[in-house]
């Protein structure tokens, strides 16, 4: 009980209990802000954690990372502006329900499944990180391999209408993404001896650009349609929805956490495989893509499963599994702190102290999320020919920030004009979202196995963990046949 | 849509633009797989394993767009007959042609005249554009890429570029 | 016209609006020549924020902040290695007065590896000061049969063996190369994106070796995950005492064997003479504070000992290195 005594002692203060409330609002907003993501948020806070306690640094980034998730969506469901590539995935249907004047609905769906799937994500960071950290250390080059082969049978199921245009987009959002010099040559890849193109295409104007920048277009290009008031306020959000939706949630955060102990996948994956997992078991299928609230919750779920299991890596073996933990990793070494096995050894209050924090920071995203949600949900009223502007002037500000740099708002330009044209002939984002995120980790993780295996093929069925994946990976293929040929003889019957 | 006459002999796609946009990226990715991936792609000397060339995924990419891309065309040849939306174009050319303004304006002045001109003056011709006529809109125009930039500077710490200010 | 007017109210209140705040500081501009710094000074990070790259600017600019140099303004510009960011801090320009630049090992690998640089990596900049050295450590897995360099070389001289890096021209990837090229091993590079990937690598064994940078391994060397063979520094590390260096071992070549990932301040050289002056009187009290002391010392950092003309003699002696063996690994453009 000594330890326990040590423990609150480190916790019950002022400023911690202050540093995640501010980091969670901070997070929300700026997250929710077009252009600035949840890693930047964290970037930013970072000078200002140098004079806190070690313990009030590390909670006001961690609140910053959840607001800021959660932020993204917001905007994604809104303005169709995400705020990281997973809620990529929420926007899919959270959009299309923002224009049906469910702003609000979709929303709150998004908030209660982030919550939730956080809590199970903490959860699992306090009572599995050993273990899990263990399974990490298990997956090489071959068993991320098979994962990414596994998260790319996905394309087929976000491709809505046509699977062969999904496949298509998917192809171009590969070629995209392996512009820059070469991982394992260092020699240049469709670059064109442009600087700015050598350490490959950054994510946010590419994101923006293919979201957000084609609703400003298409607004321009229209003729002039009278808006239609969507009272936000009037449509909450059911228990019946709720309910239908748990088992989603639930499914999405395991999801999230086992992709988020892996360093290195990330967010992406966890978000879009929760989606299809969801829509493979939903009586509605057909409504996925168009507006479904199932979707939302499960895209949410998965991408916020991934937020506490990224620190499962962090702190037990002091690897960073993305961006943001990267950062974190390096608040700690400011602090004078090491995170890794001697950490758990050396300052074990520390941690107990750091796990109250993130589980009061579930609880306080819930409260955060739903004054935000009352206010955001505004957005949704004003008339599109005053927002869209506004829209883009932050999406300019948002893509320079990035790299402080000019070529990136003409980068996000030209995504925007390809996004908008994709709408045209009916090529869908997302699938050359998923394309340019996993493209890159297929070829470095083939590479790297034959790297490791010396040529030598058999490195690609070397455990059980590849057997797995492999056999996931060929269950998704042919499931996705089945429901092809399902579909065709329904259409052919119907004509 | 379609443009073919109307003879009982001539053939008639079930989906015209599938074919059109299957076409496009045929001929597209026969021009990455010849022209970009031999002439942009620097193969790496030393490469013992072909799937360790740094231009096979590029190739395989390329490919596999081809394939796709014909298997489109085939299917809007064969497939079933698509509904056409009728496409909801027709804009009034100003309308979009400031649009395109206004994008020009944040590329090309953005880093030379700084954020606040930029988004100012971006902002105001996308509201002439749509038209608003409501005076006070145009204030929103002037007071939101000032508030945002000096948010951005001051309290983000994020360095946008000003005209007057280094 | 009504859009005429418009245009014309907004102009003159976007004037005033900026007037007012440039006004500030173009007064404090006349004195341009002795009174340094007369705007805030920019610290330049050519990589994007987190790494430890960014970390140790971050502090330093704190530090120097507390020296009372007015704001230290960091700012992230990655990009293409750090060529990026230095090839714009080689063109000089508005700005460049109160400009520097935390450079590190990538200001000279990559004017090594990366086609077509329009800067001289060492003609081109005025050198301020060394600020930290962090040693690479030789460290194989704790599994791995081999526990001294001498039983590595043997083994490597004989079969495949692979060794992991950040990826490709990152110190730990060229010191792996150097060390390849001198002893004449049968090494294969496989480069991971980031030390965040690359360090799983060597503690699951998937690669047999890797010369990664101190802070990243030095939790693992003492809760027995990884061994380490040896240092890369001329002189043991004091966090690792036991550890002997790769010189030591005395054969193989490894007799001049020194990498470090070495981090100092450059800038243009239009910097006022008297800005580098009072940056070095400034450094050299934040260098001897107790602040930076610890915060190095979490690094498994030594204190840069290089003056301005030292350091640009080392880094002129870095670039010819690293050309060479880039050019012996192949990957030379």
């Amino acid at each position: 009980m000594e330890a326990f005594s040590e423990v609150l002692e480190i916790f019950l203060s002022l400023d911690n209990f202050v540093a995640i409330a501010v980091g969670v609002l901070v997070g929300v907003v700026i997250g929710a802000i077009p252009g600035l993501t949840a890693t930047m948020a964290v970037a930013l806070a970072l000078p200002f954690t140098f004079s806190m306690e070690p313990i009030t640094a590390i909670l006001l980034l961690v609140g910053i990372y959840k607001g800021g998730m959660y932020g993204g969506s917001i905007t994604a469901i809104l303005i169709r502006t995400p705020g990281s590539p997973a809620s990529a995935c929420t926007l899919l249907d959270g959009y299309p329900l923002a224009q049906q004047g469910h702003a609000k609905k979709a929303l709150k769906m998004a908030l209660y499944a982030s919550v939730i799937a956080d809590f199970i994500s903490n959860l699992a960071l306090i009572f599995f990180a050993g273990y899990l950290a263990k399974i990490a250390l298990n997956f090489g080059p071959p068993e991320f391999f098979w994962l990414i082969c596994f998260s790319l049978t996905i394309i087929i199921s976000v491709s809505g209408e046509s699977v062969i245009k999904g496949l298509i987009a998917a192809c171009l959002g590969i070629i995209v993404s392996t512009i820059g010099l070469d991982m394992v040559y260092g020699t240049q890849r469709l670059t064109f001896d442009n600087y700015n193109l050598m350490d490959s295409i950054s994510f946010v104007p590419l994101l923006i650009g293919l979201f957000a920048i084609p609703e400003v277009i298409e607004f321009y290009v229209k003729k002039v349609v009278p808006h239609i008031k969507s009272k936000a306020e009037g449509a909450g959000l059911s228990l019946a929805e709720f309910k239908r939706s748990f088992g989603s949630i639930v499914r999405g955060s395991l999801f999230g956490v086992v992709i988020g102990a892996v360093p290195g996948t990330g967010a992406t994956a966890a978000a879009f495989i929760s989606y299809s997992d969801a829509k493979r078991r939903s009586p509605n299928k057909e409504n996925f893509g168009k507006g479904e609230i199932e979707g939302v919750a499960a895209s949410e779920a998965g991408n916020n499963g991934v937020a506490g299991a990224t620190l499962i890596p962090l702190l037990s073996l002091g690897i960073p599994g993305d961006v943001i933990t990267a950062i974190i990793l390096g608040a700690f070494m400011i602090h004078g702190l090491t995170p890794g096995p001697l950490l758990f050894q050396e300052n074990l209050p520390l941690i107990y102290a750091l796990f109250i924090g993130i589980m009061l920071s579930s609880i306080v995203l819930f409260v955060v999320g739903n004054v935000a949600i009352k206010y955001f949900s505004m957005i949704a009223d004003i008339p599109k020919s005053i927002l869209l502007p506004i829209v883009l002037m932050f999406c300019v500000y948002g893509a320079y920030a990035v790299n402080n740099s000019t070529f990136d708002i003409g980068l996000m330009l030209v995504f925007g004009v390809m996004g908008f044209i994709f709408n045209r002939i009916g090529l869908p984002s997302a699938p050359f979202l998923i394309g340019f995120i996993l493209g890159p980790m297929f070829e470095d993780n083939l590479r790297r196995s034959l790297l490791i295996g010396a040529n030598e093929l058999s490195i690609f069925v070397r455990g059980p963990i590849t057997w797995f994946f492999i056999a996931l990976t060929l269950a998704s293929l042919l499931f996705a046949m089945r429901r092809y040929l399902i579909t065709r003889k329904e259409n052919n019957a119907s004509t | 849509m379609t443009t073919s006459s109307e003879d009982a002999t001539s053939f008639r796609p079930a989906n015209t633009s599938n074919v059109i946009v299957g076409a496009v990226f045929l001929v597209g990715a026969l021009f990455f797989i010849f022209y970009m991936v031999p002439h942009h792609i620097q193969e790496a000397p030393l490469v013992k394993n072909p799937m360790m060339s740094p231009r096979w995924l590029p190739g395989i990419a390329g490919w596999l767009t081809a394939i796709f891309s014909l298997l489109l065309i085939l299917e809007g040849l064969f497939g079933q007959k698509a509904e056409h939306d009728k496409s909801q174009d027709g804009g009034p050319a100003l309308r979009w042609m400031l649009m395109i303004v206004a994008l020009a304006v944040y590329f090309f002045l953005f880093e030379w005249v700084g954020a606040i001109i930029t988004g100012v003056l971006a902002t105001v011709i996308l509201f002439a554009a749509h038209p608003i006529r409501q005076w006070l809109v145009y204030i929103l125009a002037l007071v939101f890429p000032v508030a945002v930039v000096f948010f951005f500077i001051q309290v983000l710490d994020v360095p946008l570029p000003l005209l007057f200010l280094s | 016209m009504k859009t005429k007017t418009i245009f014309s109210s907004i102009y003159i209140a976007v004037f005033r609006g900026v007037l007012l705040v440039a006004s500030m500081s173009a007064t404090s501009q006349l004195y341009a020549a002795e009174e340094w710094p007369t705007d805030d000074i920019r610290l330049v990070v050519p990589y994007s924020a987190g790494g430890t790259t960014d970390v140790l600017s971050r502090k330093v600019a704190d530090l120097l902040q507390q020296q009372g140099l007015g704001n230290v303004i960091v700012e992230n510009r990655p990009g293409a290695g750090s060529t990026m960011a230095t090839g714009r801090l080689a063109r000089g320009g508005r700005g460049s007065d109160h400009t520097i630049l935390m450079a590190s090992p990538g200001h000279a690998i990559g004017a090594a590896i990366y086609p077509g640089l329009r800067y001289d990596p060492v003609e081109d900049f005025t050198f301020i000061q060394n600020i930290i050295d962090i040693p690479n450590v030789m460290v194989v897995p704790a599994d791995s049969p081999y526990d001294s360099v001498e039983a590595f070389v043997e083994a490597a001289r004989k079969n495949e063996m692979t060794f992991s890096s950040s990826g490709v021209g990152s110190s730990i990837h060229m010191s792996g190369e150097l060390f390849k090229n001198l002893t004449k091993t049968n090494l294969t590079h496989v480069p991971y994106r980031g030390s965040g990937e690359a360090l799983p690598a060597l503690l699951s064994g998937d690669v047999d070796v890797s010369f990664d940078n101190m802070p990243a391994v030095l939790s693992h060397i003492k809760s027995d995950g990884l061994k380490a063979l040896a240092v890369t520094t001329p002189e043991r590390s004091k966090y690792l005492p036991d550890v002997p260096t790769l010189q030591e071992v005395g054969k193989y070549n490894l007799d001049e064997f020194a990498t470090s990932a070495w981090f100092g301040l450059i800038t243009h050289n239009s910097f006022p003479q008297a800005g580098v002056d009072k940056l070095n009187a400034a450094l050299e009290k934040v260098m001897q504070s107790e602040e930076f002391d610890s915060f190095i010392s979490q690094l498994g950092a030594a204190p840069g000992k290089q003056s301005g003309e030292e350091f640009k003699a080392f880094i002129a002696d870095e670039v010819a290195r690293w050309k060479q063996t880039a050019s012996e690994a192949g990957i030379s453009n």
